[in-house]
């Protein structure tokens, strides 16, 4: 399964349960909205892409997909979580919706969550599965606020 | 058979979903780019398709019966200045391969920039470069193989030029995507009349292939009426958009100083020695046209400038071998020096001949040629014979690649580089 398949199921099913698909992104889809670190006075420097950004009520989710576990986005989701450096550009992005809370979590293949993907969970809110029959299964949830936004 | 070869899926299914490759059999396959940035795969590719990559790779290549029907690039940068030209190679590969390419490019997007006295961040359209059409109509003329480029579709332009905060997709930059954004993800809209202009020369294109064949439908493609119909718009295109401009003030063609290439041969005359002379391939043209890169040597946009300039100015047959001007790439600050007949490059911005040694030598690793058999895993083998039929052909970067095949001549102020034949 590609990152393509990967951001593309998670879209269909999250259009299926009336999420609001803000920017999407995956390699070579030319779409994709960047933000850039706070006070950023360099183009492009530090900025990042995000694989989906969508809204649902006053809930906002923001993933990182890859076609396999890679222990770099764990990391780049929890530095979201625990030091968000793009507050300013999100602010921007979502400036039409009241957002009250921010979940920031992994898309992959169901059968990449393996012992390291698992182990490395802590690291984000949440963590969504892509099955080979393009079903999607919520593999894991920091808490139950993080549930109660995808149920 | 059909086969499509595709970077992304959604681009694939989108063609084939609104042309009549829909009622046609197809399979798809993903696109390996080069042997640099896809070493364990792209050895796999066939080598029909492997001839159109070799400068660069396009998005989507058609292919019947193991032979290219055309490709289509797609891109929704802004096109301001030399990036227009940003993909160019890539069109160039397949129309130098009789293959008809498509380019997918927005008349404009919008961009935030900073307000320099204010320091406030506003917003307006980067428009596109005219003189992508006229280079294009120079590939067109030259190869008689459609090259053909279609607005990626946006909000009206000149409604929303005086406040593009105002334009219906601003959060989309302007541009206008399919609203399926499950299947055709990142696609552009399909209902805009330009997509629906070009799935029509699509439908020629694959109708002319089915009645005569891959082969012989090229030869009559560009009296097809769709393809003339956009041939045309696109020179009303450049009109309109030129404002009276002549193509040498606009970019990359205001970065070009023609000199004769006497002027040439006398800087290069520092390498002749009482042994070597510099070839005769120069001096065979009477002009040279320097394209001055006052930056430190890195690619993109410069590869497919480069390949535009080669078109716009020096070209007059189908192989660099067959042009009118010297094409030559400066790294530097150029000055005419007319009263010693010479050029002069200067040293503005760190522009270094031994970065272009390092990005050659940085390919090194990709090289197989250098191993023994027994250190070779059966995987690596057919990748080897590829090495050793081609060479390192598409082990190189991508500028690179492109560089050596357009420059006749690359200089630096620390050294040079030139053709000798």
């Amino acid at each position: 399964m590609t990152e393509e398949q990967v951001t593309k199921g998670i879209l269909k099913w999250l259009i299926a349960h009336q999420w609001k698909i803000i920017c999407f992104d995956f390699p070579q889809s030319g779409t994709g909205h960047f933000l850039h670190p706070n006070s950023s006075a360099e183009k492009n420097k530090d900025s990042i892409n995000p694989d989906i950004v969508a809204v649902k009520h006053t809930d906002c989710i923001f993933f990182e997909n890859k076609d396999r576990f890679y222990y770099f986005d764990y990391e780049k989701v929890n530095r979201l979580i625990v030091d968000n450096q793009y507050t300013d550009d999100i602010s921007v992005l979502l400036s039409q919706y009241i957002i009250k809370n921010y979940f920031y979590g992994i898309g992959l293949p169901t059968k990449k969550h393996d012992k390291r993907s698992i182990a490395a969970s802590h690291l984000v809110d949440f963590i969504i599965g892509v099955n080979e029959d393009r079903n999607i299964s919520l593999l894991y949830k920091a808490n139950e606020e993080v549930e109660k936004t995808f149920s | 058979m059909y086969r499509i070869w595709y970077s992304t899926e959604s681009f694939a299914d989108y063609i084939i979903d609104h042309t009549i490759l829909s009622t046609l059999q197809v399979t798809k396959k993903k696109i390996f780019e080069s042997d640099a940035n896809n070493p364990t795969r792209f050895h796999t590719m066939p080598d029909h398709i492997r001839k159109i990559l070799y400068l660069d790779a396009p998005d989507l290549i058609v292919e019947k019966d193991d032979e290219p029907v055309f490709s289509i690039e797609v891109t929704t940068e802004a096109g301001t200045g030399h990036n227009a030209f940003q993909r160019f190679a890539r069109l160039a590969a397949a129309v130098e391969n009789s293959v008809p390419a498509f380019y997918i490019y927005p008349e404009g997007k919008i961009i935030r920039r900073k307000n320099k006295s204010t320091r406030l961040d506003f917003f307006k359209w980067d428009t596109i470069n005219p003189l992508v059409f006229r280079a294009l109509e120079a590939v067109m003329s030259l190869y008689t193989i459609p090259a053909l480029l279609y607005y990626f579709p946006t909000d009206d332009i000149s409604i929303y030029s005086a406040d593009a905060t105002l334009a219906p997709h601003f959060n989309e930059k302007g541009l206008c995507y399919d609203a399926n954004i499950v299947t055709y993800s990142g696609c552009p809209d399909s209902s805009a009349l330009s997509m629906v202009k070009m799935f029509e020369a699509l439908n020629s294109i694959v109708n002319a292939t089915e009645l005569m064949g891959v082969i012989p439908a090229r030869n009559t493609l560009m009296r097809t009426r769709t393809i003339r119909d956009q041939r045309n718009l696109m020179q009303t295109q450049f009109v309109n958009k030129a404002y009276g401009k002549v193509e040498d003030e606009m970019s990359p063609l205001s970065a070009v100083t023609e000199v004769p290439t006497e002027y040439l041969l006398n800087y290069l005359h520092r390498y002749e020695t009482r042994t070597y002379q510099i070839g005769d391939l120069l001096r065979t043209r009477d002009r040279t046209a320097l394209y001055q890169v006052n930056a430190n040597f890195r690619g993109d946009p410069y590869p497919g400038c480069l390949a535009a300039i080669d078109y716009l100015k020096c070209r007059t047959g189908l192989t660099y071998e067959d042009r009118v001007i010297n094409l030559v790439m400066v790294w530097g600050k150029v000055t005419v020096d007319s009263t010693n007949r010479t050029i002069k490059i200067d040293d503005e911005k760190g522009s270094n001949i031994n970065d272009f040694f390092s990005d050659v030598q940085s390919c090194a690793d990709k090289n197989l040629l250098v191993k023994d058999y027994s250190d070779l895993k059966s995987s690596d083998i057919p990748r080897y014979l590829m090495q050793v039929r081609y060479g390192s052909t598409y082990s190189k970067v991508k500028h690179i690649r492109v560089f050596s095949y357009f420059a006749d001549a690359i200089l630096f102020p620390n050294g040079s580089l030139w053709r000798d034949a």
